[in-house]
């Protein structure tokens, strides 16, 4: 008998109940605008926070209230700016995808290093009582630091410096900030042409201590008919702007600076891509 | 012995001493090198002024760099010759530092107007001072703070006790302790000065009691009045008296010193003027007497080179910019034992680089230590034995600290103390799990600076 009666008290409860949640739900439901939701179903899903937003749902909200044609979702690319845009019934700002490249190629088998450090695996950590091992003072530290804020995967350590695998990296720029030595910058994707090499010293020190450092010898400043390679500051910088992947600086650099891609199994700019491009723009 | 000489009161580790190794030579100077690489910048604060220029040539004690702004210190000449060059080096703490290449001619030129008799007249009190900051005096215990900006405490501030740093609480050092030995009533005599600009009376000197011989001569050149020898004028009356204190480390530490002798506590994130105190150090006292008495700037210091892996460990006096290489051949090189290098003490100190590095005012010592010395265990877990928190000589729990700065969680970090540890490195000495604790905490600091406000 007992049990009937629990049966039916419950069941008389959750009726009670359900009438309470029902009239509840109407009565202070939140009015959201659809747009959100809509938005938010398209976005990658990665709460990697480049967007300087608490994660995707965040981003979502933002931009369907603000409608900023400046707020982008890196990792979606212009092809996601789009579709957004689309949704939103606005137009967007074009934005080139950019990843994330390592200014350095001095590997332990290339740069000369001095002593152990043995204390905390960090780069940080380790600069900030100047121990780096690499007797470069501009050189990666080797230790990791990117590679444990990347949440994709897309950074990987090896013989002391590390590289950054464009077709995993969705430019978040977790990275940029926490290389001690600023080594990591955003450059556009499939920008094959980079002065690897990030040093602020003269031709002659850089010679002692890394075989792939840059000497600043204006070379292929003299070199690019685009001009678009400067020697600022005592570093050569690449306007990606003006570059046009002809690959003619990469020879004359004496020191594989600019070629260093090369040597680590990349894709290299070179003559035959640098045609594609011109078959491209023709 | 211990129940009755006083200490800091909340934690603190006793290490290996290692002083008797270097404490027994002779003080030995060093053969001033044909080239010198004089940083510009050796002190906390904002960055000195380059004065001269290349090819320019320059007298002992002229100055190559001036102080900009009221916290600073200029930078004298160690050696008369010729500017070869203004550029960038590695210096210890710094992968690029301006310094002044100088070719030193050998003469000395100049030097003979710091050798007089020494003479603290009491009637120009006023300027003791000046000549302090344009002698470019810093702490030479380390931190190399410039020492007249410590002198002058803000208006509204009452200062009743002047501390004077002899504990020389890191292993192996023992600079301060031959200073202390040799040239006692220079020191007190530098001691007295400064209580003279503070205005204060009571001046107490803190040595720990592993060196009875630096409490010895000290309290003799006290009780004898050795040091008014160079005193004339209107002599104000003093109270200095030598404190013995337990040896335990981080007794030299500026909180804990004031805490051993007074009693008092510095408040979180206040300075030693909040209780009413300063503390110079010995060295610094030393400097001081020569800058006020002989008018002399500083430009040389003791550096203890010591460890198993160094011929001959000992104290050797050398010229700012002065090459380490030029020091290791003094004390006869390094074995094959060396196996790990540091500039300053062993809990401390940073790693030597390179043997290229210059001296700097605030090099204390350099550790030349064998495989033994240096052990240097794996980090694992933490265990959760909470002796890090039992070290502690701020009373902080760095376990808890660091746990959350491995989750990159600053601002939680911050709030449990970060900012208050003074990086003595006691827990991490005691850490069973051999945790890099002050890593992790410099790497707190680094990033507060970066949070937004």
């Amino acid at each position: 008998m007992a049990i009937v009666e629990a049966t039916l008290f419950l069941a008389l409860l959750a009726g009670l109940l359900s009438v309470v949640l029902v009239f509840a739900s109407k009565k202070f439901a939140v009015e959201e605008n659809p747009l959100i939701a809509e938005v938010e179903e398209i976005l990658p899903q990665y709460n990697c926070g480049a967007c300087g937003f608490p994660g995707c749902s965040g981003f979502a909200q933002h931009v369907v209230a603000s409608r900023d044609p400046n707020a982008i979702c890196t990792p979606g690319g212009s092809d996601l700016a789009k579709m957004i845009a689309g949704l939103l019934g606005m137009e967007v700002a074009e934005k080139a995808a950019t990843a994330a490249h390592v200014f350095c190629k001095g590997s332990n088998s290339v740069a000369l290093r001095q002593g152990r450090y043995l204390g905390l695996q960090d780069c940080v950590a380790a600069d900030l009582v100047t121990s780096a091992t690499k007797v470069c003072p501009s050189g990666c530290l080797g230790l990791g630091s990117c590679v444990k804020v990347c949440d994709f995967d897309a950074i990987v350590l090896d013989d002391g410096i590390v590289y950054i695998l464009e077709d995993k990296c969705v430019a978040c720029a977790k990275c940029v900030g926490t290389c001690p030595r600023s080594l990591i910058r955003m450059v556009p994707m499939g920008e094959k042409v980079a002065v690897e090499c990030s040093t602020k010293d003269k031709g002659a020190t850089v010679k002692k201590y890394c075989e792939l450092g840059c000497i600043a010898c204006n070379k292929c400043v003299k070199t690019c008919p685009e001009e678009a390679i400067s020697l600022v500051k005592g570093a050569i910088t690449i306007d990606h702007d003006k570059c046009v992947l002809c690959g003619d600086c990469i020879p004359v650099c004496p020191q594989g600076t600019i070629l260093g891609l090369e040597l680590h199994g990349r894709v290299l700019p070179g003559v035959a891509q640098a045609e594609n491009a011109k078959e491209v723009e023709a | 012995m211990s129940s009755v000489t006083a200490r800091f009161k909340r934690g603190g580790v006793h290490p290996y001493e290692g002083k008797e190794l270097s404490a027994a030579s002779e003080l030995v100077t060093v053969e001033v090198p044909k080239r010198l690489q004089v940083p510009v910048t050796q002190h906390l604060g904002k960055p000195s002024k380059v004065v001269v220029e290349k090819g320019q040539d320059v007298q002992v004690g002229q100055i190559l760099a001036e102080a900009d702004g009221p916290i600073s210190a200029p930078v004298h000449s160690p050696v008369s010759g010729k500017v070869l060059k203004i550029g960038d080096a590695e210096i210890v703490g710094a992968y690029r530092a301006p310094v002044i290449d100088i070719m030193n001619d050998g003469k000395f030129t100049g030097e003979e107007a710091f050798k007089g008799t020494p003479v603290v007249n009491w009637d120009e009190k006023g300027d003791f001072l000046g000549r302090i900051r344009s002698a470019g005096v810093v702490g030479l215990g380390g931190a190399a703070f410039p020492t007249a900006v410590k002198l002058r405490p803000p208006p509204n501030v009452k200062i009743d006790h002047l501390l004077i740093n002899g504990c020389e609480c890191e292993p192996y050092l023992t600079a301060d302790d031959i200073l202390m030995r040799e040239r006692a009533a220079e020191v007190v005599a530098g001691c007295a000065i400064m209580a003279g600009i503070l205005g204060v009376d009571r001046v107490r000197i803190g040595v720990e009691v592993n060196k009875p011989r630096a409490i010895e001569a000290l309290s003799t050149a006290i009780s004898q009045q050795v040091y008014t020898a160079t005193f004339k004028g209107a002599i104000p009356s003093f109270d200095i008296v030598t404190v013995p204190l337990r040896t335990m480390y981080p007794q030299g530490a500026e909180k804990q010193l004031i805490e051993a002798i007074t009693g008092r506590q510095v408040p979180s994130g206040q300075l030693p003027f909040s209780v009413g105190c300063v503390v110079q150090n010995v060295g610094t006292a030393l400097a001081v007497f020569d800058a006020v008495a002989r008018k002399r700037p500083l430009f040389e210091r003791v550096v203890t080179l010591t460890g198993g892996a160094i011929t001959n460990p000992g104290n050797y006096l050398a010229r700012i910019g002065t090459p380490v290489s030029a020091l290791v051949a003094a004390a006869g090189g390094t074995t094959e034992a060396l196996a790990a290098q540091v500039a300053g003490g062993p809990m401390m100190g940073k790693s030597l680089r390179n043997h290229d590095v210059p001296v700097v005012k605030g090099m204390s010592g350099l550790l030349f230590l064998t495989a033994a010395e240096a052990a240097a265990a794996e980090e694992t877990d933490c265990i959760r034995c909470g002796r890090c928190v039992n070290a502690c000589p701020m009373g902080l729990a760095p376990c808890e600290i660091t746990a959350q700065a491995d989750f990159l969680k600053w601002e939680k970090s911050i709030s449990l103390g970060a900012l208050d540890c003074v990086e003595c490195g006691s827990c991490q000495y005691v850490c069973p799990a051999n945790r890099f604790l002050v890593a992790r905490v410099r790497l707190t600091k680094f990033y507060s600076r970066r949070l937004p406000k």
